[in-house]
Parts: structure tokens; C-alpha cells; sequence
């Protein structure tokens, strides 16, 4: 620690040496000093006086009294420095401010130098203080430019982003001021979406046929409430592209800082594909709906006309029916064998040509039937069916699985088991027939079958056979309409479900069929 | 067992089927007064004047008919005071699930469609004649 002694003793240059050295020492405002360390006697020259903002010589100096000067904040600097260069010895400098009596603050640069014994020990500091206010004024006016070319610059970066945003936005923005609305900013999406620049007009100059728009944004401007349009048609006077157009747009009123409604924000997107997208698929859909509202009427009409059809089809022919039958009656004994045999030919012809006709009824009727989808034990129903059909008691019903519940139609199920089965025992000639059921899970359907040990099909006929009145075999020879088969086909295709056929000539045959276990909902228009 | 014997109005367009009828009645030795009408007007008007009996007797009627048919028959029938109470049995071709529903609506005592095989109809007119004999009438 300096511990100095309060005793001091003022060196005054009086020589002319020291007057010139005070001339230079003014001129260059830079303060000269020494500090005889063991005494703690410190002289100032009159400049550095001056520069303290003292008169020379009006008072003593000793290092408590230069670091009372030292402005508070730099006086831990400085006594670190002078420590350290009375320990070390050599040269310093540093930066210090001071203050004067009358407060004001000065920038000094002290330089100095320890003098030291031949045992190397301090016995002076020597040096000069150099009054830099000016300087330090200067380099912060320069500082203060600098960090305002920043700032400026800054600004104008911000500004510069802020107007490509504005320019490049994907949306139409525009702002109208007053009440006129008139333009004073458009960036190029919305000149480019209105076909025309409307910077520096109202409005109702630059779009004239618009009048919607105008009292849209009158209102916003009044009310100072934001609109919002969507899907707004609008057609331009002056456009080449297409007639409409569609926007969603939203009028912000702007505030200015008192609050006042002083501007419009316009910002528009335009939404014409998506709408036009939009009506083409809804237009789709109502074409659709038409086409199924035609669909189903064509089918009613079908269904009414193939009931009427066969209605007044079937009239006629039990009249021929009865006739055949009274001409036999009343000819008697007098009736040949030939006569007879024709006559009833002719009888069973219309039977046949009614069995006919009702085929074409029930193929109408599949899927209109009355019935509603429910869960039905297949078990149960074959087993009826095989009673319903009085299958021969030399016939063998062989049960290959047990049969599931399904969901779906009770009697379109039964007729499908009727006519499979059925079919299975009509054509069948072997000498211990047989016919068999079974079932199985196939993914989200049940796979069931009915197979037989009959004569069975050649494959060039398995696609036929599916056909409305196709029949394999001469009508005369096995009773069929070719209407059971086309009706198996209808019920489970329309239940979602396929039909096909496995057989070979001589090997029997088995038809196989799906039923969706999600309930086999019939999909009838 | 009371003899008076029950009359029947055919109500019937189709000449075939009106000969059905009668051959039937014949067939089964029915002696039952057979009354022919070809279609609703007619017959209306002849029970209304009087030229068929109203009482003890059983209208067999068709539903498609020119002119005015069979269900329009019965509605007239069951709104006219002196033949409201007529029993009308159909006797039709129709099986429809329409014509059925509206029938019976109109408090109809039976509906059979006609069998197509003679032997078969004349089977369904002695079920008729055996069961209307056993039926009590006003």
C-alpha cells in the first residue's frame, strides 16, 4: 500500500527553461508530474494544474489528492496500476477520468516511468498527463455516427425485407386510405389478379364496375369491423381470363395511433380452381345422383313390367289351358289316342311356357323381396330345404362342415340352397347318389358349397350355365325353365358374394358360392 | 239346413274365364243362380236396379277389368248404403302384394287367385260353394 506523507513541498519551475516547457506543455494541453515515492511529495506542472481546472500552485499535491480528482469509477484501475509499476518498474500508461471543481469531466492519458535506486528500489515516478476530452468527444461523435449508420441501416434492411415481403407476398394486399379509398400501396399479386395498377386512385376510379366491393369496404372503413368474403365471384370489366372468378378476401381497417380507422388493408387470395374444382366434383355427384335416381327408376319399370308382362302373358294361356282341356271333355269318346296325346302336348307345353314366365318373375323379384337381412342358421335352413325338396331316401345328404349363421335375406338364402340342391338331385342318374353340403371361412366371406356325384359339366359350359333360360339338357328330357342357376347368380352377386363351378364330365359337380359375413347386404339399386 | 239357394255375380271381363266359372259350377253340379257382369259398371248398375238380388248373394270379383275395375268396384259397393254389406270374394289373376293389402282394406271376405288348370279351379269353386253353404247370412 502507498502510504504517503501529508508534508509536501511545491517545486515551482521559475527558470526559463521552465517557462518555455510550461509554453509547450499549454500548447500541447499535456500536464507534466512528479512523485518522489518515499516523501510522498508530488509536483504538478501549471498546465497540469490548469488541466485539473486549478489555478497553479493553489494546492498541495499528494497521490490521495490526485485519486480524490480521479472520477470514482477509475480509481480502483489506477491504484492497480501504480502498484503494479512501483513493483515492477519501467514504464506505464492508462486512461483515467477526472473531475474538475466545477464538475465537468476530463479524459486523461497518463504516462510515466519509475525511477529507481541501485538496489533497484522506487524512489520516482515521472510523467506526463495529456488531456484527450477533445479527442474522446471526437471518438465518440464518431462512435455515435457509426452506431447510427448501423441502426439507419438496419432500419433500411428491415424496410427493404418488409417491402419484398409486401411485393412477393402470394396474396393480393393493397391498402386504400380515407374514405374515398383511395390506393397507396399494391403489391404486384394484386395488380396482376385485378389486371390494373390503382396506385394513386379511389376505388371507384380503378374499378368502377365493382359497386359490391365499394360498399363492403365503405362499411368496414365506417364500422371499423373486418370483412371477410369468401368464395367471392367477381367478374372484371377489362379480363381475358376466365369470366369468374372466385376470391377470399378480408378488408382490415388500419388504426392509426389514436385509434382512428385512417386506412383499408385489402388482402385477397384468388380461389377459383378450388371452386371450380369443387363445383366440377359437385356436379359430378349431382349427375351421379341422377343417373342412380334413373337407374332406379328403370328398374322399377323393369320390375312393374315384368310383372305386368307376365300378368297379362299368363291370361291368355290358362284360357288355353281350360279350352284344351273342355274340348277334351266334351268330345269324349269320341276323342282319338292322337287327339288325346296332342292335346296334351299342348298342355304341358303351357305349363312350360307358364313356368317360364314365372322364372322371369322371380329373377325380376330377387332383391325387391319383401324380406329384410337377419341372421339365419344355415343348419336350419338346408335342413328344411332338404324337406321342402322330399329328397329320396336313396339319396345320402352328406354334411362335410357344420354350416354357419349368416346374415341375409331368409328367402333369397333358401332359394339359392333350393335351387342348388335342387339342381343336384334332378340331374343326377348315378346309382348311389349323393349330395353334399359344406362351408368354410374365406377371409371376410363364408365359402359354401353344394356338390353332388351327378353326371357333371364340362368346362366349355361352366360359364353358360350361369346364363338366364340356358339349359344343358332338351327340356323334354329333365323339366327346367334355366331360370335357377341365373337366380343362384343374381342373389349372390348382388349380396356381394361370386358363384363358380368345379366339375368335370363323369365326376360330379360341385357349385361353390361366397356370402360376405358383414351381412351380405344386398346391393339392389 | 236351409235350401234358399245362395246366388253368386261374377264380376268377370275375360269370356274364357267367365266360362270357367260356369263349366265349374256345372262340373261340381252347382244349380246356384250364376249372375254375369263384364265389368264394375255394369254390375253396379244391375245390383242397383235390381236385376240381381242384393241378398244371399256372393260377388266374385276380378280386379283387371276395362272401364271400372275391381277395386274401384268395391269401393262404390262399400260406400252405397243398400250394398255396403255385400260379401265379395276376389277371384284373380293378380297376386300382387298391393292389390291384396287394398282389398282386404275394403273388408273383402276372401282373395284367391285363380288356379291355371281347370281341374284345379273347379276344386277351388266346390271349396267356395261347400263353405258359403255353411256360412250364416242375413
Amino acid at each position: 500500500m502507498i502510504r504517503p506523507n501529508p508534508t509536501q513541498v511545491i517545486e515551482r519551475p521559475a527558470s526559463d527553461e521552465g517557462r518555455l516547457r510550461d509554453e509547450l506543455e499549454r500548447l500541447a494541453h499535456i500536464g507534466s508530474w512528479a512523485w518522489h515515492v518515499a516523501a510522498n511529495r508530488v509536483t504538478w506542472s501549471d498546465e497540469l494544474y490548469r488541466i485539473y481546472g486549478l489555478e497553479p500552485g493553489s494546492i498541495e499535491v499528494t497521490f490521495e489528492a490526485y485519486l480524490s480528482r480521479v472520477h470514482e469509477e477509475d480509481r480502483p484501475r489506477i491504484v492497480e496500476h501504480v502498484q503494479a509499476a512501483l513493483a515492477r518498474g519501467g514504464a506505464f500508461e492508462y486512461e483515467e477520468r477526472i473531475l474538475r471543481p466545477d464538475g465537468a469531466v476530463r479524459y486523461l492519458r497518463s504516462r510515466g516511468e519509475v525511477v529507481t535506486d541501485g538496489a533497484g528500489q522506487p524512489v520516482r515516478m515521472i510523467g506526463t498527463c495529456q488531456d484527450i476530452t477533445v479527442e474522446k468527444a471526437a471518438e465518440e461523435h464518431e462512435r455515435q455516427l457509426l452506431s447510427e449508420r448501423i441502426a439507419r441501416q438496419e432500419a433500411e434492411l428491415a424496410q427493404r425485407r418488409l417491402r419484398e415481403l409486401f411485393q412477393q407476398a402470394p396474396a393480393a394486399i393493397a391498402l386504400t386510405v380515407g374514405p374515398e379509398h383511395r390506393f397507396e400501396l399494391a403489391n404486384p399479386a394484386y395488380v396482376q389478379l385485378s389486371g390494373r395498377d390503382p396506385l394513386g386512385k379511389t376505388m371507384r376510379e380503378a374499378f368502377p364496375e365493382a359497386q359490391v366491393f365499394l360498399t363492403l369496404l365503405d362499411r368496414a372503413f365506417a364500422t371499423g369491423e373486418p370483412y371477410a368474403g369468401q368464395e367471392m365471384p367477381v367478374h372484371f370489366a377489362a379480363d381475358d381470363g376466365p369470366g369468374q372468378r372466385w376470391f377470399n378476401f378480408v378488408y382490415q381497417p388500419i388504426r392509426d395511433g389514436a385509434g382512428r380507422v385512417y386506412g383499408i388493408m385489402t388482402h385477397a387470395v384468388e380461389v377459383t380452381e378450388q371452386v371450380e374444382a369443387r363445383r366440377a366434383v359437385e356436379r359430378q355427384a349431382a349427375e351421379l345422383a341422377q343417373l342412380t335416381r334413373a337407374l332406379e327408376r328403370s328398374n322399377t319399370e323393369l320390375d312393374q313390367f315384368a310383372y305386368v308382362a307376365s300378368h297379362d302373358l299368363k291370361a291368355p294361356l290358362r284360357g288355353i289351358a281350360s279350352l284344351s282341356a273342355w274340348i277334351e271333355e266334351d268330345l269324349s269318346d269320341a276323342a282319338s289316342p292322337e287327339l288325346r296325346r296332342n292335346l296334351d302336348l299342348l298342355r304341358s307345353r303351357v305349363q312350360r311356357l307358364e313356368s317360364l314366365i314365372d322364372g322371369i318373375l322371380a329373377y325380376a323379384r330377387v332383391g325387391r323381396s319383401n324380406g329384410h337381412a337377419e341372421p339365419v342358421d344355415l343348419e336350419g335352413l338346408v335342413a328344411e330345404t332338404i324337406d321342402l325338396l322330399a329328397v329320396p331316401a336313396d339319396v345320402e345328404v352328406r354334411k362335410a362342415t357344420a354350416l354357419p349363421v349368416v346374415t341375409g335375406t331368409r328367402t333369397s338364402l333358401q332359394q339359392v340352397f333350393q335351387n342348388l340342391l335342387g339342381n343336384a338331385l334332378k340331374h343326377n342318374r348315378a346309382e348311389r347318389r349323393w349330395i353334399e353340403v359344406g362351408a368354410r371361412e374365406h377371409g371376410a366371406a363364408w365359402e359354401l358349397w353344394v356338390g353332388d356325384n351327378g353326371p357333371g359339366i364340362a368346362p366349355q359350359f361352366h360359364e353358360r350355365i350361369w346364363g338366364i333360360f340356358q339349359t344343358l339338357r332338351p327340356r323334354d328330357e329333365v323339366e327346367g325353365t334355366g331360370i335357377g342357376l341365373a337366380l343362384v347368380k343374381k342373389i349372390v352377386e348382388g349380396s356381394g358374394g361370386r358363384v363358380w363351378l368345379e366339375s368335370e364330365p363323369g365326376r360330379g359337380a360341385t357349385f361353390r358360392f361366397t356370402w360376405p359375413k358383414n351381412g351380405g347386404i344386398e346391393r339392389f339399386l | 239346413m236351409s235350401e234358399r239357394l245362395l246366388n253368386f255375380l261374377l264380376v268377370e271381363d275375360d269370356e274364357i274365364d267367365v266360362m270357367n266359372v260356369q263349366r265349374a259350377f256345372k262340373k261340381n253340379n252347382m244349380v246356384n243362380p250364376l249372375y254375369t257382369a263384364s265389368n264394375g259398371v255394369e254390375a253396379l248398375s244391375e245390383l242397383r236396379r235390381g236385376a240381381i238380388p242384393t241378398e244371399r248373394t256372393i260377388v266374385l270379383l276380378d280386379l283387371n277389368m276395362p272401364q271400372m275395375n275391381g277395386l274401384e268396384f268395391l269401393r262404390e259397393v262399400r260406400k252405397d248404403p243398400r250394398l255396403h254389406a255385400l260379401p265379395v270374394v276376389v277371384l284373380t289373376t293378380s297376386d300382387l302384394e298391393r292389390d291384396k293389402i287394398e282389398a282386404y282394406d275394403m273388408n273383402v271376405a276372401g282373395y284367391i287367385v285363380k288356379p291355371v288348370t281347370f281341374s284345379a279351379f273347379v276344386e277351388v269353386m266346390a271349396t267356395l260353394k261347400k263353405y258359403w253353404s255353411l256360412v250364416e247370412l242375413p
